[in-house]
């Protein structure tokens, strides 16, 4: 039925020419919303099922529209719509840790079990919460596609809490509650198989990265794939051999991996990583896709480097790892 | 007869002209200090909603929203130079996307309408 829709399972209807939103705030429901044109993006949605008129979804980003997200100032349903936040979308699930492997000098690699498939894209992030509601978030650091095996490249911080849970528990054993997933850093859909993509982080900014490529290579991506990886010391390089070798069976994949401090370790760079990228971005800059990881400092002055270089605002995938405070 | 929104080619218009008015922004330094690089997104949603005003096209912006949104600038000494700099991004951004220069001024003409309510005075 026109105009029918479901805002966390409560039942609307608009009138005549009303919005999602305009019917919402007649309700009396709380919303955030600001311009009512489309373009502040304050009242962002998420649809589980239904056909999502065109026209809200417009102005978004090629990952917002994948993960069903609209805008309900310009929605006039066309058929039923189960809306809710976007922050309420997602599974609640618990997981089983069934591996836990050290992959570098202070990573490790924790593979979790759900009952069901998980519904995410590799490279998108979760919450893991334990018994004790001890929570983090982190990516999924998949190179496969997700089924119910969730892997993540986790760094061990001395004295952190979640770093002391994780060293302690007991694969077959433990288990943890994941929600989710969120964020934007996914190969999405709609990105032309020929456009050049190019990703770079820090520390286990690495992770979805490493899940981003895989994913880019599984679907055929034929255009080029530039990674780079910084570190401050070359020995935190994890994954590096791996990665060398990743670059060396696919002609479109160049690893760049970088450290700040000298190092006599082949093949890699010493020196400034945002320099490093900016001097490698390719020449179809108005296509290239930008994927950045990690430290807030280096992914929100990269994003604005590479935007003022000529990278697209909207091909820019950005995901800071904010600290615990 | 069309209108300014129109002529200008509507919303494609305000695509293409975001990335190019926003990198004239935050390259220019008279101005840059004013716009948070954080949270760009967010950023470029704001510049876009500017730009669909000042380009006449739909938009619910009040004079109030106009106080409350650069309050927190004016504190800042955001003043009347500032905006002449920002007009005349704004006016570079449309010349690069071949805008006549009638159309120009009327951008202008709306851009000028709300300096007093944008410094709060």
């Amino acid at each position: 039925m026109a105009g029918e829709f479901f805002y966390k399972e409560k039942p609307f209807r608009c009138g005549e020419r009303e919005s999602v939103l305009d019917c919402l705030i007649r309700n009396g429901e709380v919303v955030s919303y600001s311009c009512k044109t489309g373009v502040c993006q304050s009242c962002l949605m998420a649809a589980s099922d239904g056909d999502l008129p065109e026209a809200a979804q417009k102005g978004l980003r090629a990952p917002q529209i994948q993960r069903k997200l609209l805008l309900a100032c310009q929605c006039y349903p066309e058929s039923v719509l189960h809306l809710t936040s976007p922050e309420d979308t997602g599974l609640n699930v618990t997981a089983t840790v069934v591996d836990k492997q050290k992959i570098g000098n202070d990573v490790v690699l924790l593979r979790l079990e759900t009952k069901d498939n998980f519904e995410a894209q590799p490279g998108q992030f979760v919450t893991l919460q334990t018994d004790s509601a001890l929570a983090r978030c982190y990516s999924l650091a998949n190179a496969t596609s997700i089924s119910n095996q969730l892997e993540f490249q986790i760094r061990l911080i001395p004295n952190g809490k979640m770093s002391q849970w994780i060293a302690d528990c007991a694969p077959g054993k433990s288990t943890l509650t994941v929600r989710g997933p969120a964020g934007d850093c996914f190969y999405s859909d709609s990105i032309p198989r020929d456009a050049p993509i190019v990703l770079a982080g820090t520390g286990t900014g690495l992770a979805p990265l490493w899940a981003i490529v895989h994913h880019a290579i599984r679907d055929g991506h034929a255009g080029s794939i530039k990674l780079f990886h910084g570190a401050v010391n070359a020995v935190d390089l994890y994954l590096n051999d791996e990665l060398f070798q990743l670059a060396d069976r696919n002609e479109t994949v160049e690893y760049f991996p970088c450290s700040l401090n000298e190092t006599t370790q082949p093949g890699v760079h010493v020196g400034d990583l945002q320099q490093l990228l900016l001097a490698q971005l390719p020449n179809e800059l108005s296509e290239c896709r930008l994927f950045l990881c990690g430290a807030p400092e280096l992914v929100n002055s990269l994003r604005k480097k590479a935007f003022l270089a000529g990278v697209s605002s909207r091909n820019i995938f950005a995901d800071p790892f904010v600290p615990t405070a | 007869m069309s209108t300014l929104f129109e002529r200008l080619g509507g919303e494609g218009a305000i695509d293409a002209a975001v990335d190019i008015f926003y990198r004239k922004m935050l390259s220019d330094d008279r101005v840059s200090d004013f716009f948070d690089t954080v949270d760009m997104d967010g950023q470029i949603a704001k510049q876009k909603a500017f730009l669909t005003m000042v380009f006449g096209g739909p938009n619910n912006y009040t004079g109030q929203n106009m106080r409350d949104g650069h309050k927190h600038l004016v504190e800042k000494g955001l003043n009347d130079e500032h905006v002449d700099i920002v007009i005349a991004h704004l006016g570079g951004t449309l010349k690069e996307l071949g805008v006549p220069d009638t159309d120009i001024a009327e951008v202008a003409e709306i851009a000028n309408s709300v300096r007093d309510d944008v410094l709060n005075r």
